[in-house]
């Protein structure tokens, strides 16, 4: 016995640390795969990559190619991007590209054509510091062209304009905001002095009218999951991973859900997410985070929400109002979900429930295009990835 | 052989760093073939720094070396070839063949020797490969970060390996693992890895791993 132990002691230890450096290896291993997944999903760098480099590069382009490289980081539902331009020396002409569509989720075309106004107005406020004067004609090949605008350029003295200042700050925020309300005079600060004919902007602030309309933003999140085509529209445009977000250079990204750093790594780490989760997760951020935090709710409203001249000016408002916000230190959000549920519905012929509990939230005869949030933001928006100038002109 | 692995890895290392220095000159050009980076400069002398350890590690392949020391140059050879697969893309296929086949080339005489020197350096292995995934990591980050991790990741291959005073091998292992968990805090992975690479770095320094695995210290 006394001679056999001490010959046995030295091979216990070594089956010991083996067993050790086996698990040491094991755990290296494993972080060898989150490192991979990290390099493959550029979690440490966020907004980066060709998708983003047209944030960068926008303000170096000069003449009209420019105002284009303006007009592409301008806002478009779900961030189809559903234009295309045909630039001269001395024109540039905007065409809507039908084949960037949402659906069933914009059944009438209207978000689509606030994006093109989004993206023409972008357009228009590039030109002056390029030291061009534009002449817009709006659909000049009548309402079913896909000629959108024809804008016609002069030579003018550059100037600059604080919104074109903003236009590379300006991004959704759908993270949550500051409980600190927003005074109305910045409120009215954010409208046009007078907007275009038709047109107007109608402020949600009170704590009543604002809950009621928070909760039917929520409902019509539900029903709009609930429905599932336009579960599936919705899921087409988003991008999942960084592969597919620098090779389709548009749609909805993590980077835009408004989560915090670390959430943001999280979520690029984790496996992407099934549709049915992407929905839960939707509309719980409506209950618990978009609605919840809002400080006030911005509703375009018009008599003629289905004319496509009006739907381009409530984009250009739009754009003009999120500038306004970018450079005043605001968050905006457009909520769209009561809207494309009234379209949905219009669409589908059935009854409707949600046009009539929206209209009773705003004045008589206003109907509503177009509906966002503003707020102070916890935290900044990021950047969304956008196809280039050169990769939308004809 | 060891002729044979010398002339691959030259080879490898060479077509390397000519793809480096494509990366860094047209990498914006040519980004169907360069893998589109954000930063190709930046990635491209990285690719260039790595295929001149790739270089070295080549050219010790033909001298005659115990089986510690080249089973280390093979993975200085292999190391790189598989990590450009990320600088560079496409243009590091060819360059990353030449250079992990030089690597098996160098140590296929005596494979059985070459595995137990890798097992009795094998603290020094794991800490090398945390390095090398702290480099994985650097490739596809911002400018900055990539300047840090690039930094962070060699610090800890040279901590494992390098015959310095230990005063020099702690600084390089607080170099390899604090500046990138800082600046990538965020990201739960830099942090990780400088948690895990501290240990084995502290057992790596306390016995210069030096042992066979299996035997006490």
């Amino acid at each position: 016995m006394t001679t056999t132990e001490p010959q046995a002691e030295p091979s216990r230890v070594s089956r010991r640390r083996v067993l050790g450096w086996a698990g040491v290896t094991a755990v290296v291993a494993g972080t060898g795969l989150l490192s991979y997944r990290a390099y493959d999903a550029a979690v440490l760098d966020a907004g980066g990559g060709p998708a983003h480099a047209p944030w960068r590069e926008w303000r170096e382009l000069p003449g009209p190619r420019g105002a284009v490289a303006a007009a592409i980081l301008a806002a478009s539902p779900h961030n189809t991007q559903p234009w295309e331009f045909a630039v001269t020396d001395r024109s540039i002409d905007v065409f809507t590209d039908p084949r960037r569509h949402t659906g069933s989720v914009d059944p009438l075309g209207r978000e689509r054509y606030a994006g093109m106004g989004c993206a023409l107005e972008n357009l228009v406020l590039a030109c002056a510091p390029r030291g061009l004067a534009p002449a817009v004609t709006l659909l000049p090949d009548g309402a079913a062209g896909a000629r959108v605008a024809h804008v016609e350029l002069t030579a003018a003295p550059a100037r600059t304009d604080p919104l074109y200042a903003a236009i590379d700050r300006r991004h959704t925020n759908r993270g949550p905001y500051a409980p600190t309300p927003v005074a109305p005079a910045a409120l009215a600060a954010l409208a046009d002095p007078a907007s275009p004919d038709g047109l107007a902007l109608h402020w949600i602030s009170d704590p009543r009218p604002r809950a009621e309309l928070g909760a039917l933003l929520v409902d019509a999140a539900e029903a709009l999951v609930a429905d599932e085509q336009q579960s599936i529209d919705n899921f087409a445009w988003f991008r999942p991973d960084n592969d597919a977000e620098q090779r389709h250079r548009d749609g909805l990204v993590l980077d835009g859900q408004g989560f915090s750093p670390v959430q943001l790594a999280v979520a690029k780490l984790l496996p992407p997410s099934s549709r049915s989760a992407g929905d839960r997760f939707w509309v719980n951020a409506t209950r618990d985070v978009h609605t919840a935090t809002a400080a006030a709710y911005g509703v375009i409203t018009t008599p003629a929400p289905d004319d496509r001249r009006v739907q381009l000016d409530a984009g250009r408002l739009l754009q003009r109002v999120h500038l306004r916000a970018t450079a005043a230190g605001l968050a905006l959000h457009p909520m769209n979900q009561i809207t494309e549920r009234i379209d949905r519905e219009a669409a589908a012929g059935g009854p409707a429930t949600f046009a009539p509990r929206f209209a009773a939230l705003l004045p008589d005869g206003a109907r509503p295009p177009l509906a966002f949030r503003v707020g102070h933001p916890v935290r900044d928006g990021r950047p969304t990835p956008r196809r280039s100038a050169a990769m939308v002109t004809r | 052989m060891t002729r044979v692995a010398a002339r691959t890895g030259t080879a490898g290392a060479v077509l390397l760093g000519a793809a480096g220095l494509v990366q860094a000159t047209l990498g914006a050009v040519i980004p169907d073939l360069t893998g589109a980076k954000l930063a190709p400069v930046g990635l491209g002398l990285l690719t260039v720094g790595l295929a001149g350890v790739a270089l070295v590690a080549a050219r010790r392949f033909r001298t005659e070396l115990p089986p510690g020391p080249r089973a280390a140059w093979a993975l200085a050879s292999a190391g790189p070839g598989l990590l450009c697969l990320s600088t560079v893309g496409v243009l590091a296929w060819v360059p990353a063949v030449l250079l992990v086949a030089a690597a098996v080339l160098a140590v296929a005489d005596g494979a059985g020797e070459s595995a137990r020197a890798v097992a009795a350096h094998w603290p020094q292995v794991l800490l090398s490969a945390l390095g090398g995934f702290q480099l994985l990591m650097a490739a596809a980050a911002a400018p900055w970060v990539m300047a840090v991790g690039a930094v962070s990741g060699t610090a800890l291959v040279l901590a494992a390996w390098l015959p310095a005073r230990p005063a020099v091998r702690v600084g390089l292992v607080l170099l390899g693992t604090v500046p990138l968990a800082a600046v990538g805090w965020y990201a739960f992975v830099p942090p990780l890895v400088a948690a895990v690479a501290l240990p084995i770095a502290a057992a790596v320094l306390r016995s210069r791993a030096t042992e066979p695995l299996g035997k006490d210290a």
